[in-house]
């Protein structure tokens, strides 16, 4: 029994050394300017991109108006200077492919009732499905905070998210690696593409990710035990004939928990004020043309439902 | 020579039912054919080392051919990748997104890897059945080494099991 601890001890000893000692060395070597870890290992972001800048800018001022969480249709959807041009300041905390896991500890982590009058959750369908490691590995490099990492680590405990947390605390100081391309402020990216031919992927089936829908349902009685005005929005797309039943079966899920909530939904999928060739730079995002409609439309139709009256500057 | 052929491709469909399992089966079975075929003819009785190399590298791309069948979703795929690997397309991605390009320094790397592991199995073989004659300390260094690997190496993706597809 003495042996087993002992050779158990020293194999767990000799294993974290290696691993400790291969996680410096790959981050120390690059190779063609990336870092070592980075080319070896698909997953393992490069430091930097929106995710930095977002929240280089929310230390800087963590009090506002409107704050937004989503994946990209968030921080590219939901312009800060649009809204402050109608009187309201928004900060975007969208990130890249943003599922509702992730948004569940950002909203828990950074976000203090006292700090903001509105919280928007854009709910993308896709998010949902996902397995969502992507983001997940993204966040833990970028979070200003250990404990934020750690939490992000921790709702999706695996081997991934583990090494991105390894490699965090490997690399805490280094600079970032790349710029955002269209990066505006306060998280927000501008695209100014517009879509030539609309080549949509075949959305049939939803499968959901139930984790997903029980994070969203953690992240609304949270704003309801702290008296946060919440509202869902899903952001403009273009209605695909194949996209429209797999939307259909992502509300069935989605609905009763609003309902239970009394959360007010804004579904703006496949509005037909929005044209894909002229409103959109992708299949996924619009331009700069069409966050200028989107938004205006969104601040009018919460101030008419009363959510701005009292909140705006 | 049917009754063979029979055999194989029920032997393909029981992995799935799909056409691709029955392809690869066929495939092995004519495989068989032709190796006892080839087997009977008098000029083929050559004991050289050099023809034992060549049969080798002839099994072995004929079994890595019937995986292509076996592995793809469905029969248009496996034939446009049977296509993509008798085209000539120097610049093209080989797999789109997952190997790289020729000409590519990342994947001579890629492909110097495969040529280490490859070189260093018979020695991971000796190891795992206990015949390097190594002390204890070095054996724990060398699985504490490998478990590291695998750790932040290992492709921890959701990956599901082919056989998962009945």
């Amino acid at each position: 029994m003495k042996r087993l601890i002992r050779t158990t001890t020293i194999f767990i000893g000799f294993t974290l050394v290696f691993y400790l000692l291969m996680v410096y060395l790959l981050n120390e070597i690059s190779y063609e300017n990336r870092r070592a870890i980075c080319v070896a290992i698909p997953y393992m972001p490069k430091k930097g991109g929106q995710e930095m800048s977002m929240f280089s800018d929310f230390q800087k001022r963590t009090n506002h108006d409107i704050i937004v969480l989503g994946s990209s249709h968030a921080y590219r959807g939901y312009d800060p200077d649009i809204f402050d041009s109608l009187g309201l300041d928004l900060f975007n905390m969208g990130s890249s492919s943003q599922h509702p896991m992730a948004s569940w500890v950002l909203l828990n982590r950074f976000i203090k009732p006292g700090n903001v009058k509105l919280v928007i959750l854009d709910v993308y369908d896709r998010t949902f499905e996902l397995e969502g490691m992507d983001c997940t590995t993204r966040l833990i490099q970028h979070v200003p905070s250990d404990a934020a990492a750690f939490d992000l680590f921790t709702a999706e405990p695996d081997l991934r998210s583990f090494n991105s947390f390894t490699t965090r605390l490997m690399i805490r100081n280094l600079p970032s690696e790349y710029e955002a391309p269209g990066y505006v402020r306060d998280g927000y990216c501008s695209l100014t593409d517009t879509l030539d031919t609309l080549k949509a992927e075949d959305r049939s089936n939803f499968i959901p990710n139930t984790t997903m829908f029980d994070h969203l349902e953690k992240s609304l009685r949270w704003l309801e035990m702290n008296k946060i005005p919440c509202v869902v929005v899903s952001h403009p797309q273009p209605l695909v004939p194949t996209w429209i039943n797999y939307h259909h079966e992502f509300r069935r899920r989605l609905d009763p928990m609003l309902d239970q909530y009394q959360v007010k939904y804004y579904d703006m999928t496949g509005e037909a004020w929005l044209r894909a060739e002229e409103h959109f730079a992708d299949e996924n995002h619009l331009n700069q043309a069409g966050v200028t409609i989107f938004n205006q439309r969104l601040v009018g139709l919460l101030r008419d439902d009363g959510y701005l009256q009292e909140h705006g500057k | 020579m049917l009754n063979l052929l029979a055999v194989f491709a029920v032997s393909g469909l029981w992995h799935g039912a799909n056409w691709t399992f029955i392809i690869w089966g066929l495939l092995h079975g004519s495989y068989v054919l032709g190796e006892r075929y080839i087997s009977k003819l008098k000029s083929m009785e050559i004991s050289a080392a050099w023809w034992k190399w060549i049969k080798r590298f002839l099994v072995f791309h004929l079994v890595v051919f019937g995986w292509i069948f076996f592995r793809a979703n469905n029969f248009e795929d496996a034939l446009l990748m049977v296509q993509k690997i008798f085209t000539w397309a120097p610049q093209g991605e080989l797999i789109k997104g997952e190997v790289g390009r020729l000409g590519d320094p990342g994947l001579y790397w890629k492909i110097v890897l495969v040529l280490f592991f490859i070189a260093i199995d018979p020695l991971m073989y000796k190891f795992s059945k206990n015949e390097l004659n190594l002390g204890y300390l070095v054996k724990l260094l060398v699985l504490a080494f490998i478990t590291a690997c695998i750790i932040l190496f290992g492709n921890w993706g959701e990956v599901s099991f082919i056989y998962f597809q009945f």
